[in-house]
């Protein structure tokens, strides 16, 4: 007799419904799973054997068939054991009714009969929900997180025994719906800009940055802070909204990295990739594609340290994620498209050995090389930045006397301060473009037209600059956004002179010598 | 003597480049020969003196067509037009490869030299050098390399006044190539750019000693704005020497490697610059002069009072950051900010790297 399952795979964004078919019939016993397995769940018909007779259940010694349908996508992963030991016990035993018409089975299985937490529950949860599925039985360590998609019961299940006993109506389980939002612990954020000496220009820059989502560049020697800064920068950034949560534990989810981070967090991601990571890595892809870097930066920051030092492949991928706030992958499986909204934070050097300009000159490197090495960050990315700024130590602010020590700890920037500013002006954003999760940075040409245009003294100050300083087209629509997050910061309507004063300070420069 | 020396050129064509390119030994030779009238030039080169020239003949006939399409002019030694200070050297070019302006003969030239690595404060003084020589009508002589070099032309790029770049390649190529459009604009505004290489000859490490006899060569003066120990400009300052110009040297710190040359040149006898004008020496027009100071004085007035208090502040340091400016002015960083911007506009403050530095 036949027994069908219902269950799930994840796919791109979300999930496909699968149906486990299990028919048990006569001949010489085996068992077999068609339907495109890959090595993991062929190897499942090792953990189901003894996960039933282990769970107190016997093994049916008779021709057992499954077939995963729809038959021609590839199955990946162990999140079908559970549907498989449970078709076959349907099939077999008519002695144990069981209701699966409505209800999605999903788990690993330990050889005892343990249900085991799997990869990729949120995306495939509410792909399942987008399907119509209204509820799943599941992990009891995966429904946490399954139970932030609206809409769908969660029945956290410990081992086979207990699941089998649940859908033969003979337990009860209490399911878990729209739980776990309010569990976040807080944590307040390991960095904050109070840990940092002087730096004030640098500071304002990231507060902006953070205001209008604006991408930016720091150049400056080694050890002068520069890393120190950008890890700061997240102790400034807004919570995310829920539904933002939701869409950045996806993406996690779908890259089967959710023990990277909390499925609840309210704080944005920030990513920072090796200077090594390839193009795939930091876009995503691979034959069944996942979220790259850049996906999993989404709502929050993608930290690249040394730009530089990154692959040129690498670095020209990310035109498009930037540009678009979405990445396309095509592969021979699929085409999928990932978001990727983040702020672009990138370090480098001044020059190869990085000393250029420090006292003593130290540094011999010659033109052409620190040319060359400038040049290694091709115009594609540098005119996709918005904020620059050369840094240094300073010094000044270094071991200063006690008493004005005293002095300067009042007057250090606390990063708390500066997340209200952040907030206000995001929320002024948010009013006029009405529209969630749309900033300053990410307006395109005929938005920025439409919401940027600087009053009239404004506009001299700034043609009198593009044309003084030679700047593109490009560079200005940039530096038009800058200046409406200056003024945002600032709570004004109009983009001022002094506003697009300010943001000229952080330009690109190019380097005389 | 000028009637044999033009024959000489009519006759042997261009075989005189080969001679050039060759260096002045050769020339030397030819020159005493013809002096002494001992040797007519022409039998010179048929009799073999100078072997594997017909193999070369090709070489100069192609540079012939580079220089009619590149519009490149020459000039030899023997001409009139050819820099009267340059022929009195020791070994003059025999023949100047030159695009735009050559330098006339009643123009003052003034050589500023110094490191590629330059430091802000060389950068400063050579760009504030530069427009004060060209801002009084003299030609400023400079080498367009990095650093002080390329400061220092567009120093008097900006004061409108003439500059000439000598270079160690030829002249059909502006090198280096990342100063390209430096040179464009010194041809745009009326300037000039020579050397004696043949006009698409690359830049190779030998010329440029040699190349640095020919800025001295040219000017009445050489300031060495900042040098290593044994750099190419402290090899400018020698030659200088040797050929009786006058050697200023700009004044730096003991700690810094690219000052190093030029104290040692304060040492040697080089005049320091103890303020940038010192090197209107008496020559230079004393109007000239007070014109130039009238004119900073203007520049400062039209500045408004907050502007005024910034470049104040920055004024008594020669380089600073925005930071140290809030400091010292009171005014929030990003007002500081945006003064910059204003002063930065007008031409008054640049920026290099993190660093302001006063530009007028």
């Amino acid at each position: 007799m036949v027994a069908i399952v219902i269950s799930g795979i994840p796919f791109g964004m979300g999930g496909e419904i699968l149906h486990v078919e299990v028919d048990v019939g006569k001949g010489l016993p085996s068992f077999s799973v068609v339907g495109l397995p890959a090595a993991a769940v062929q190897e499942a018909r090792a953990r189901v054997r003894p996960a039933l007779v282990n769970g107190g259940f016997d093994f049916p010694p008779r021709r057992i068939t499954v077939n995963l349908s729809p038959a021609d996508i590839r199955k990946e992963g162990t999140h079908l054991d559970l549907p498989i030991a449970v078709g076959i016990l349907a099939a077999a035993r008519e002695d144990l009714p069981m209701a699966l018409k409505d209800i999605a089975l999903v788990g690993e299985l330990s050889l005892d009969g343990q249900l085991k937490p799997v990869e990729g529950i949120l995306s495939l949860a509410a792909g399942l929900r987008e399907k119509g599925i209204a509820k799943i039985l599941l992990p009891e360590e995966n429904a946490a997180q399954a139970a932030l998609v609206e809409g769908l019961e969660c029945y956290p299940a410990k081992n086979l025994t207990q699941a089998v006993h649940f859908l033969m109506g003979r337990c009860r389980i209490s399911p878990l719906a729209g739980e776990g939002k309010e569990k976040e612990r807080f944590r307040a954020p390991a960095f904050d800009f109070s840990m940092i000496n002087g730096q004030k220009e640098a500071i304002r820059l990231l507060t902006i940055a953070a205001a209008g989502f604006h991408s930016f560049l720091l150049t400056g020697p080694p050890g002068s802070g520069k890393s120190l800064l950008i890890r700061c920068l997240p102790s400034i950034l807004p919570d995310l909204t829920f539904s933002q949560q939701q869409e950045v534990g996806n993406l996690y989810s779908l890259a089967g990295m959710s023990r990277e981070r909390e499925p609840f967090s309210k704080r944005p991601p920030f990513r920072s990739p090796h200077h090594t990571c390839s193009a795939t890595a930091l876009v995503g892809g691979g034959a069944r594609p996942r979220p790259g870097e850049v996906s999993l930066a989404h709502r929050g920051v993608l930290f690249l340290d040394e730009a530089p030092e990154f692959q040129r492949s690498a670095i020209e991928a990310l035109r498009q994620p930037v540009e678009e706030g979405r990445v396309t992958i095509a592969r021979e499986k699929a085409t999928l498209t990932f978001p990727c909204r983040f702020l672009l934070a990138a370090a480098r050097n001044p020059c190869p050995c990085g000393m250029l300009g420090q006292p003593g000159d130290v540094c011999r490197c010659t033109a052409s090389q620190i040319r060359r090495y400038r040049e290694r960050l091709s115009r594609a990315i540098t005119d996709r930045i918005d904020l620059f700024l050369d840094v240094d130590t300073d010094r000044r602010a270094f071991l200063l006397p006690a008493e004005k020590e005293k002095e300067q700890e009042e007057k250090r920037i606390r990063s708390a301060d500066l997340r209200v500013l952040v907030e206000e002006a995001r929320g002024r954003q948010k009013e006029r473009y009405k529209r969630e999760g749309l900033y300053n940075g990410f307006l395109m040409p005929e938005e920025v037209e439409a919401f940027c245009r600087p009053e009239p003294g404004a506009r001299d100050l700034l043609l009198q600059a593009a044309k003084t300083f030679s700047m593109s087209g490009r560079a200005i629509h940039r530096l038009m956004k800058v200046a409406r997050t200056i003024a945002d910061l600032q709570g004004r309507e109009l983009t001022e002179e002094a506003h697009v004063a300010e943001a000229l300070q952080y330009r690109e420069r190019r380097q005389e010598e | 003597m000028t009637e044999k020396k033009e024959t000489f050129i009519k006759e042997i064509g261009p075989y005189e480049m080969w001679l050039s390119d060759h260096g002045g030994r050769y020339i030397r030779r030819i020159l005493s020969l013809m002096k002494r009238e001992e040797m007519d030039p022409k039998g010179l080169f048929h009799s073999g003196f100078f072997p594997g020239w017909k193999r070369e003949l090709k070489t100069y006939e192609k540079a012939f067509e580079d220089m009619k399409r590149l519009g490149i002019g020459a000039v030899g030694l023997w001409e009139e037009a050819y820099p009267a200070l340059l022929r009195e050297i020791y070994d003059p070019p025999f023949l100047l490869y030159y695009r735009g302006k050559l330098i006339e003969k009643e123009e003052i030239c003034f050589g500023i030299v110094g490191t590629r690595r330059a430091t802000d404060y060389g950068k400063w003084a050579a760009r504030r050098l530069g427009e004060l020589l060209g801002g009084n009508g003299i030609n400023v002589v400079s080498g367009m390399a990095f650093g002080i070099d390329a400061q220092a032309h567009r120093g008097a790029l900006e004061a409108g006044g003439r500059t000439t770049a000598v270079l160690g390649s030829g002249p059909g190529l502006l090198t280096p190539a990342a100063n390209r459009s430096l040179g464009e604009r010194i041809l745009e505004s009326g300037g000039c750019v020579l050397s004696e290489c043949l006009p698409l000859a690359p830049g190779l490490a030998y010329h440029y000693p040699r190349r640095n006899r020919i800025i001295s060569g040219l000017c009445r003066g050489v300031a060495v704005v900042e040098a290593g120990d044994r750099s190419g400009a402290a090899i400018t300052a020698d030659m200088a020497l040797e050929q009786g110009r006058d050697v200023y040297a700009l004044p730096g710190n003991i700690t810094s490697p690219v000052s190093l040359g030029t104290n040692r040149l304060i040492k040697e006898g080089a005049t320091p610059l103890v303020s940038l004008d010192s090197v209107l020496w008496e020559g230079a027009p004393e109007a000239a002069k007070g014109a130039f100071e009238k004119k900073k004085e203007r520049e400062i007035k039209g500045l408004s009072r907050e502007e005024g208090m910034v470049y104040a502040a920055l004024e008594g340091q020669g380089a600073d950051t925005a930071q140290k400016l809030s400091l010292l002015t009171g005014f929030p960083l990003s007002r500081i900010q945006q003064i910059l911007t204003v002063l930065e506009l007008k031409g008054m403050v640049l920026k290099n790297r993190n660093k302001i530095i006063i530009a007028k």
